[in-house]
């Protein structure tokens, strides 16, 4: 098969499940899960074979798609070392979570639509990675948030899911905004192409911003700032980075695989892939790239901070992935062509791992909440506690772990002079990274070596558990905890992959060599164990008072607790203003415009009530008013 | 077939005269033979207007089709029917939702053989105007559409139905009061003494101080029809008291007309003054699209948040005409035919559910998803559309006039982009309360659309997934005809 | 008093007035009509009058002045029938009763 062929079988087939799905298949479950998975595995071999048979040039097949005498659209794969290094990533978590959703939602009535959803949400992500014009990601994107939206709000009889669902979709769409209008931009000011039309192709972007083709003044700006900043809503909205960020702890309301998908290698990882994918663009500006890395940094810290003190297991991966989110945005903003995009890849591992483990132990807690799956589950589930185990290791940062190898890079990519601040602050976040990790694990892992504290169940995991007590059957069981076991010895062996992958994006393997005698690691490595060793003091250790040091700081728990008030920022923005320009646009319309063609309509009968006055219907008045008016008539006349 | 390909238009304009007819003979007591025939009238017309749409030439912007034959030579009235890409895909259109609109309505039971006689003649002037090229059966047409809309709604309505259907008749006829004027003073001050708008666009006339007059008698003229700000309340109110059907046709194809004329008579006759007018048009579109969705977002009734949802759509469409280049034209064509399967599409959901559960209060509904999946299924599917979600027609349509806003009035681009992120709120805030959350047990009970009354809904969708993913069918039909009024539109100064 | 034109148009203006103050301010139908066949006598005064003082031909005014008089005749015949009309419908011939024209 040639390449283009591959790369319509990968982006088609899961698209056709979904299709056959609407058209009728739905009806039937147990066929859509097997289409589905078929299907799955199709895409996951296509990515395969693409990454393995990628030419050295690349590879570029397109066909116009929509066109008008002054812009052409095109459909088309674009193959090149990061998005068939990127495609592999999504086929091939996307399959293991089908295969684990197999049992998580065995017993499901929705089944049917849930594989279905899956398979769009999988085929809109591998358009994204694909996408030859820079409209076509921007279709997959949307298609992207479409299908998460069909999917945290899968549960749609629950009113907290149908909310978090509308949370997700309006946020990232408030950063779409930004997306398309420099989208547009940056169409208007490409290199008008033979025929007269200008394109979005990104070869051709790329091909422009190297040249230089895009300098100029927009607005008063350099055009790259402009369009690099507007592109950058797009990302900071779809990754989740502050100040759009507080969707995806919220959108823990799907089922868990569906978190699983959502934070390693689909949706979140669309942002930092479109990063990737125009970093050029992005760092021609140095406003934008330095604009991105405060951003990033900052979240980094933020979200980490939140992590430290939730609760919720699934809420504090939530808030560990929009911080790694970060940390690879502040590899790529920091101009490194492969730390970032390394990042990308171990934490799809090892996250994907962590919410798989999460999707066990909840399911036989009945609970989301850490103490009480640590009192109820513990160590007892081997392979969930394996996968917890690696997983949180690699988020931690221990050495030779994936999580470490890859972060490593983006540090040392930090370590340069100019960006001290952001490097302070990345090892902050590594340390608080630590901290949360080795106290989730250590919640769960050590229950019994210290006193039972009082426990805390959320509304939104009970709610979950409702779902979860229904599934039975050792079989499901199985399917679960084998994925689980078999992604943990992946994630064991990502973090070397690191030359490979460099290799594969046509780069050195020097740039993800870590020098291990070099005082960044050292750093790095004091960060975890400074972290690390207070989560173990707080709650390892026999005898620990399982209450976080920041319990000492009641103001600072609460502002952490509460995810710092961002969600009472943004309904403060939704019931302030949104709610105050809908209502002034209601009162206009109602009593400025509604009530002033009223006002003509009243004027009018009330003209025809005056005139109607003169009709007395006595015909001696008429007669008086005929002499009246003829004897004016007259006198008139004769006054000339 | 020869026969056929000469008298297409006409044929498929006598095809409601015909359904006219055959409803006037049948006895009233029948209603089942009076919706079969008006669902077999609606079935040709919808048949011969896909098979005009395939044997459309798109190579060439001159009409197709074309019948002439004389009819007022001394006052210089033809009757000219012919087509080019930009009438095209209104003729689709009103082909789609005519017959969609029939079957919609199949369970009526109040005065059958009235109603589908009005809709009979509501459609022959729509089709009728989307043909004509003489300016004066357009007005005629026009006027033909427009009237049985009062009946329509003050019979068959719902809510407040008198004040809609008064409101909306006199609103229409104030723009038929400028209309009118206008469309004399074309014939006259063009010198030409004819309505023939071929001939009428060809002479280059330059209008002098009248031009001004009679562009803005056009604009504000049809303008009405298409629902522009400030002269939208019509709208809005007369779609919440129209029966369902009516609503699909009221929203779907007539609201076009107005666009459409603005089109065909005001950019293709007077482009200097088109020229001239276009920030202004352009600022009101940006107030329709923006000013629309807020009142939207405000609204508790489900069918008001839709007919105000159209408002916000019409202003996309005007925008885009406003850019007055290729993807803005091509775009706004676009959205005319996807915004009327759309709204198509939404008016036939919530008929479903209003004629279940008698209510269309947001906050009453709720859980429908798990009472009725096909109806909600068809309504989101609406609603994604709405929100210019790919894969359904409109997100190439506002891409496209999007894109060529930004590049003429950055600032208005970007409110109109800002307007998106809008319809996204209401939208998903209506399908949250309504169709999201616990089933209540009010609507338990509630059937969900059968086989049947499914048919329609999965017709308009499957038109809207169709050329979402095909979005070159359309444009290439339309790229002849675009690109020649832009020229036109760029030789004015 | 002297065979002046002024004192044939004084007479025909005291006439007119007085018919006029009939149709004005009478309420009954027959009175009203009355007043009107008193309008018309007054306009054949005027007529003879001036053909007799300022016409070329005095045949001319009588010739119109018997035209009057037949139309008069007419609207006689017509106005009395529609009273009568109105007399059976109503069993009343006041004016004040028929007011349904009112706006």
């Amino acid at each position: 098969m040639s390449l283009s062929q591959w790369g319509l079988l990968t982006i088609g087939a899961p698209l056709v499940t979904f299709v056959l799905f609407l058209l009728g298949v739905g009806r039937r479950p147990t066929l859509t899960v097997a289409l589905s998975l078929t299907t799955a595995a199709l895409a996951c071999a296509g990515t395969w074979a693409m990454a393995i048979t990628l030419p050295e040039a690349g590879y570029q097949a397109t066909t116009p798609w929509a066109a008008t005498a002054d812009f052409s659209i095109h459909l088309g794969i674009r193959l090149t070392g990061l998005s068939t290094a990127m495609g592999l990533v999504v086929g091939t978590i996307h399959l293991l979570v089908q295969l684990y959703s197999l049992g998580y939602m065995a017993t499901d009535p929705a089944q049917a639509r849930y594989f279905a959803v899956l398979s769009l949400f999988a085929s809109a992500m591998l358009s994204v990675v694909y996408a030859a014009d820079l409209i076509q990601t921007f279709i997959a994107w949307e298609l992207v948030g479409l299908s998460s939206y069909l999917l945290i709000g899968f549960w749609n009889f629950k009113p907290s899911a149908a909310q978090a669902a509308k949370k997700a979709f309006i946020m990232t769409r408030f950063g779409d905004l930004g997306l398309f209008l420099g989208l547009a931009l940056l169409m208007l000011n490409m290199p008008v192409e033979a025929g007269g039309a200008r394109n979005l192709l990104i070869a051709l972007i790329l091909e422009a911003v190297a040249n230089n083709d895009l300098a100029g003044n927009l607005f008063g700006y350099d055009q790259h700032t402009v369009i690099g900043l507007l592109l950058l809503c797009g990302i900071v909205g779809k990754s989740a980075q502050f100040p759009l960020h507080s969707w995806l702890p919220d959108a823990m309301e799907g089922p868990t695989p569906v978190s699983a998908l959502l934070h390693s290698a689909t949706m979140v990882a669309a942002g930092v892939y479109l990063f990737a994918l125009l970093q050029p663009l992005f760092l021609a500006s140095s406003i934008t790239s330095t604009v991105a890395l405060g951003i990033a940094s900052f979240t980094a810290v933020m979200a980490a901070g939140v992590a430290m003190v939730n609760p919720d297991m699934k809420r504090v991966l939530a808030w560990s992935s929009i911080s790694q989110l970060s940390f690879m945005l502040m590899g790529l903003a920091a101009g490194s062509e492969v730390a970032g995009f390394f990042h990308l890849v171990t934490h799809a591992g090892f996250k994907c791992l962590l919410f798989l483990s999460a999707g066990i132990f909840i399911h036989l807690a009945h609970s989301g909440d850490l103490t009480e799956i640590g009192r109820k589950v513990g160590s007892r589930s081997r392979a969930a506690s394996l996968g917890l185990l690696v997983g949180a290791a690699s988020l931690a940062g221990v050495p030779a772990m994936a999580g470490f190898m890859s972060k490593e890079v983006i540090l040392a990519q930090l370590h340069q002079p100019g960006y001290e601040g952001f490097y302070w602050l990345a090892l902050l976040g590594s340390a608080m990274t630590a901290y949360y990790a080795t106290r989730m694990a250590a919640v769960i892992l050590r229950s019994d070596s210290a006193a039972v504290s009082h426990h805390r169940d959320t509304e939104q995991t009970k709610q979950e558990v409702d779902h979860d007590s229904n599934h039975q059957g050792g079989l499901a069981d199985s399917i679960m905890a084998m994925t689980v076991v078999g992604l943990a010895l992946v994630t064991l062996g990502l973090g070397w992959l690191g030359p490979q992958l460099a290799g594969h994006l046509g780069l050195d393997a020097e740039l993800v060599a870590i020098d291990w005698d070099s005082m960044g690691v050292g750093l790095a490595v004091t960060a975890l164990l400074a972290g690390g060793g207070l989560a173990w003091y707080d709650y390892g250790r026999t005898g620990a008072y399982r209450e976080g040091f920041l319990s000492g700081l009641p103001a600072i728990e609460a502002m952490l607790k509460d995810g710092w008030h961002m969600d009472r920022c943004w309904r403060w923005v939704s019931d302030k203003i949104i709610a105050g320009l809908t209502l002034s646009a209601l009162f206009i319309d109602r009593r400025a415009i509604d009530r002033s063609i009223d006002g003509v309509a009243d004027g009018a009968r009330s003209g025809g009530v005056l005139a109607a006055s003169l009709q007395s219907g006595r015909l001696q008045w008429y007669l008086s008013l005929t002499l009246a008016v003829l004897a004016v008539a007259l006198i008139l006349l004769e006054w000339k | 077939m020869a026969w056929l390909d000469s008298h297409l238009l006409t044929s498929i304009l006598l095809c409601p005269v015909i359904g006219l007819a055959l409803t006037a003979l049948i006895p009233a007591s029948r209603t089942g033979a009076i919706k079969l025939s008006a669902a077999i009238v609606s079935g040709i017309s919808c048949a011969l207007s896909i098979l005009l749409w395939q044997r459309f030439d798109p190579s060439t912007s001159r009409l197709q089709f074309t019948e002439r034959m004389e009819w007022l030579p001394d006052l210089g009235i033809t009757y000219i029917v012919g087509i080019d890409g930009l009438s095209l895909p209104m003729v689709l259109l009103t082909g789609i939702v005519f017959f969609t609109g029939v079957l919609t309505m199949w369970e009526l039971e109040n005065r059958v053989k009235e109603y589908f006689a009005f809709t009979m003649a509501l459609v022959a002037g729509v089709f009728g105007v989307f043909i004509s090229q003489d300016l004066f059966f357009l007005f005629l047409f026009y006027e033909l559409a427009v009237l049985p809309m009062y009946l329509l709604i003050a019979i068959w309505g719902s809510t407040r139905r008198e004040y809609a259907a008064m409101k909306l008749t006199l609103f229409l006829l104030a723009g038929s009061a400028l209309l009118f004027p206008a469309l004399i003073g074309l014939s006259h001050y063009s010198g030409l003494n004819t309505f023939d708008l071929t001939l009428l666009s060809d002479a280059n006339t330059d209008w002098g101080g009248m031009g001004i007059i009679i562009f803005l008698f056009l604009y504000l003229g049809f303008g009405v029809l298409a629902g522009i700000f400030p002269f939208h309340t019509w709208s809005p109110v007369g779609h919440v008291a129209a029966p369902t059907a009516v609503s699909m046709l009221h929203a779907g194809v007539l609201m076009k007309l107005g666009s459409y004329g603005v089109l065909r008579v005001g950019m293709q006759v007077m482009p200097e003054e088109m020229v001239r007018w276009a920030p202004l048009i352009a600022a009101l579109a940006v107030c329709n699209i923006l000013y629309g969705a807020f009142v939207a977002l405000g609204q508790t009734d489900l069918k008001y948040v839709i007919g105000y949802s159209s408002v916000s759509h019409m202003g996309v469409v005007m925008l885009g005409l406003a850019t007055m280049s290729a993807a803005g034209i091509s775009g706004a064509v676009f959205q005319m035919f996807a915004h009327g399967i759309m709204t198509a599409l939404f008016f036939s959901s919530i008929g479903h559910i209003y004629d279940h559960t008698h209510t269309r209060e947001i906050s009453r509904l709720g859980g429908l998803f798990t009472t009725m999946p096909r109806a909600s299924t068809v309504f989101i599917i609406a609603g994604m559309a709405g929100i210019g979600v790919p894969c359904l027609a409109s997100f190439w349509a506002e891409l496209l006039v999007f894109i060529a806003a930004v590049k003429k009035w950055p600032l208005a681009g970007a409110l109109a982009i800002f307007g998106l992120v809008v319809s996204a709120l209401f939208v998903l805030r209506v399908v949250q309360r309504s169709f999201f959350g616990p089933e209540r047990d009010d609507w338990k009970d509630m059937p969900d659309m059968g086989n049947f009354m499914a048919t329609p809904r999965v017709i308009l969708a499957a038109v809207l997934l169709l050329f979402g993913f095909a979005p070159f069918l359309m444009l290439d039909q339309l790229a002849a005809s675009v690109d020649a009024l832009v020229q036109v539109l760029e030789a004015s100064p | 008093m002297a065979e002046t034109l002024g004192s044939y148009l004084l007479l025909s203006s005291a006439l007119f007035a007085v018919g006029l103050f009939g149709v004005l301010l009478r309420r009954n139908l027959v009175a009203m009509l009355i007043g009107v066949e008193l309008m018309l006598n007054a306009v054949i005064i005027n007529l003879v009058a001036f053909a007799r003082f300022a016409g070329a031909d005095p045949g001319n005014g009588q010739v119109f002045a018997l035209f009057v008089i037949g139309v008069a005749a007419a609207e006689a015949a017509v106005g009395l029938s529609i009273i009568l009309t109105v007399f059976k419908a109503r069993g009343a011939i006041s004016v004040d009763r028929l007011e349904e024209l009112s706006g």
